[in-house]
């Protein structure tokens, strides 16, 4: 197959843990996106069987409208990359992503004679481990087999992604999402040898922000998440220095106070005198080692802790500073500058708020960065907030599938190169 | 498995808005052929042809099949053309619109009316063979028109396609990264990036660390 083929051709595949972005070359510059998920329906339903016959497994669009109010709801839907990871033997989980494959080929089916399976680039998370790669490249096959919709395909790591869409050719990408967050050392090549996993995201940060609201007087309404998520958006702010902030916003509660009125509804969250704790929610995510989260761990909240998922380690209390330090001195030596020079901030765990009038105190995630990279001795850093972070790997796999030669095959050392089918 | 039972599923979608099929054999003559669904409110009648993806392989089956539905005009009050959902975008819905057919999408799980058919003017017994001569003239200048509109089309097309394929001959084997080759610019993140170079390397230099 030529390369002219391969660049016409050219599909990217970004699985991240809500959304899955999707799409070939000729989308532009915004690939489709869905929801990460799939309903296993009820068959024996008697509400389905009059509907007449449906699928057993739903993803895309469609997906509300076959939800049904049950219990085992949360049993049915299935977020098969919740934290980057799908279990070897968790079939639910495959069963959705091999749905989600064949509908989003189907969706870009080009009605051209000459097509003959697109050049699929796919993304996994860093901490992907290597039974993930051979898992989807199964399920790339017998999609391969059954609808001739993929002529090869490869698979890459979202942080590599993410530098290649930002056309920085050595850096280091943090990669921060809801469970879990990666640092990863790219140079030309990524460096998995190097990368520093952490057992934080996101979804640490809503536990500590449940916690305070229980502290506060609103207990009753942290059992939904995605209600703590929003309170944690609009009133969680990041402290330069977490000791100055807190003493200055109990000296002066009424110019840090954190109040947040939720949309549509009659409820407002008001911190009122509490409302330094709005800089212990920012603090936590980039550096839960301080004396004043202790207390919180005493009374139940979860402490991260260190584990592996297959072949990764993960670290729970090491704060980002740290954990790019480390990834860098895995690195040859000559090397190592050029990696603090670029740093890459990615995912919705960076996205925070810096109001201007608390710029004195209160900074956003680039900031926190250079901060706890200058505490370590690093000075000369240059950090930057991935654009478009919700695009920037499906944008980093076009890339990718549009320049690498179409006669580079596959290697299980490398990691690198196109499976044919 | 959408095409397959596509007929009955546009019955139901039409039994939904209170219109019925008309049976086979008691579909009103006045064209080449039969639509291959036809349904009525009682009132007025609404012809539809049908296509399936494997009707489309060829741009000019659906360009000739769009035409003869044109004549069903000269019966029906509405006509529709029914096009699987992946395939509609090769259509100028446009030109459809401008002819008065409407056009109906469907893919596995729904059906959709994307541009609705102009209303025709005329009943069942004046839309007999002997349909007066001012009618058949007006039909046969609109045909005309649609004609040149789509001769026009088609040899846009054409000429588009065979620049295309110059292109592909002129191109050489190894990535071309420097310039766009397609029609279009390429997105931002394609343009000046440094990893165009890089990766288009892959595997013709010596093995790097890759960790």
């Amino acid at each position: 197959m030529s390369e002219g083929y391969k660049q016409r051709y050219t599909f990217g595949m970004d699985f991240g843990t809500s959304d899955f972005k999707f799409g070939p070359i000729t989308c532009g510059e915004r690939p489709e996106v869905v929801e990460n998920r799939g309903y296993f329906t009820d068959k024996t339903s008697i509400i389905q069987q009059m509907s007449g016959p449906i699928k057993e497994l739903i993803v895309g669009k469609d997906v509300p409208l076959y939800l049904e109010a049950r219990e085992d709801l949360s049993a049915r839907l299935v977020y098969p990359m919740r934290n980057g990871i799908v279990a070897k033997d968790d079939e639910r989980s495959w069963a959705v992503v091999k749905e989600l494959t064949q509908f989003a080929l189907e969706a870009f089916r080009p009605p051209e004679s000459e097509f003959a399976g697109f050049y699929l680039v796919a993304s996994l998370s860093a901490v992907a481990p290597r039974y993930m790669y051979e898992k989807l490249f199964e399920i790339f096959r017998e999609t391969s087999k059954e609808f001739g919709s993929i002529r090869a395909a490869t698979i890459i790591s979202q942080p590599f992604s993410v530098a290649i869409a930002h056309k920085i050719p050595t850096c280091i990408v943090i990669e921060s999402g809801h469970g879990n967050s990666q640092t990863c050392p790219i140079s030309r090549y990524p460096i998995r040898d190097a990368v520093v996993a952490i057992n934080r995201g996101g979804g640490d940060g809503n536990a500590l922000t449940a916690e305070i609201l229980k502290d506060c007087g609103y207990g009753d309404l942290v059992h939904e998440e995605s209600f703590v998520r929003r309170v944690k958006e609009n009133i969680g702010l990041i402290p330069a220095d977490l000791d100055a902030a807190v003493q200055m916003a109990k000296n002066d509660p009424e110019r840090f106070r954190a109040k947040y009125q939720v949309l549509g509804t009659r409820i407002t969250v008001d911190l009122a005198e509490n409302s330094w704790m709005r800089f212990l929610i920012g603090e936590y995510v980039f550096d839960p080692d301080h004396e004043l989260f202790q207390s919180y761990f005493s009374r139940g909240l979860r402490k991260p802790g260190d584990v592996r998922f297959g072949d990764t380690f993960f670290r729970g209390m090491l704060d980002f500073g740290g954990a790019i330090v480390e990834a860098v001195e895995r690195c040859p030596v000559e090397l190592q500058p050029y990696l603090y020079k670029q740093i890459l901030l990615s995912g919705g765990n960076f996205a925070w708020k810096a109001p201007v009038e608390l710029t004195d105190v209160a900074v956003d995630a680039a900031s926190k960065i250079r901060f706890l990279l200058e505490e370590k001795g690093i000075a000369e850093t240059t950090v930057l907030m991935a654009q478009n972070p919700q695009h920037s790997v499906w944008r980093g796999c076009i890339v990718y599938g549009y320049a690498v030669p179409v006669d580079f095959s596959w290697s299980w050392e490398r990691f690198e190169g196109w499976m044919n089918f | 498995m959408a095409e397959e039972n596509i007929v009955t599923r546009l019955t139901e979608f039409f039994a939904s808005r209170g219109q019925r099929p008309i049976p086979e054999d008691t579909i009103p003559t006045g064209t080449e052929e039969k639509p291959d669904l036809a349904i009525t409110d009682g009132k007025t009648t609404t012809y539809l042809k049908v296509f399936r993806r494997d009707d489309l392989q060829a741009r000019n089956t659906l360009l000739q099949a769009a035409l003869r539905a044109l004549s069903y005009t000269a019966v029906a009050n509405r006509v529709y053309l029914a096009l699987p959902k992946v395939q509609a975008a090769v259509l100028d819905a446009a030109v459809l619109g401008e002819k008065g057919l409407g056009l109906i999408v469907y893919d596995s799980k729904a059906i959709e009316e994307v541009l609705p058919a102009r209303l025709f003017e005329h009943d069942l017994v004046s839309a007999r063979p002997s349909v007066d001569l001012e009618r058949l003239r007006s039909r046969i200048s609109a045909l005309e028109q649609t004609v040149e509109a789509l001769v026009s089309e088609l040899s846009r097309i054409k000429s588009a396609k065979l620049e295309q394929l110059e292109v592909k001959g002129r191109r050489p084997e190894t990535p071309a990264i420097a310039g766009p080759q397609r029609s279009q610019p390429l997105p931002s993140f394609l343009q000046d990036n440094p990893w165009l170079n890089i990766l288009s390397k892959r595997g013709r230099e010596p093995d790097q660390i890759a960790g």
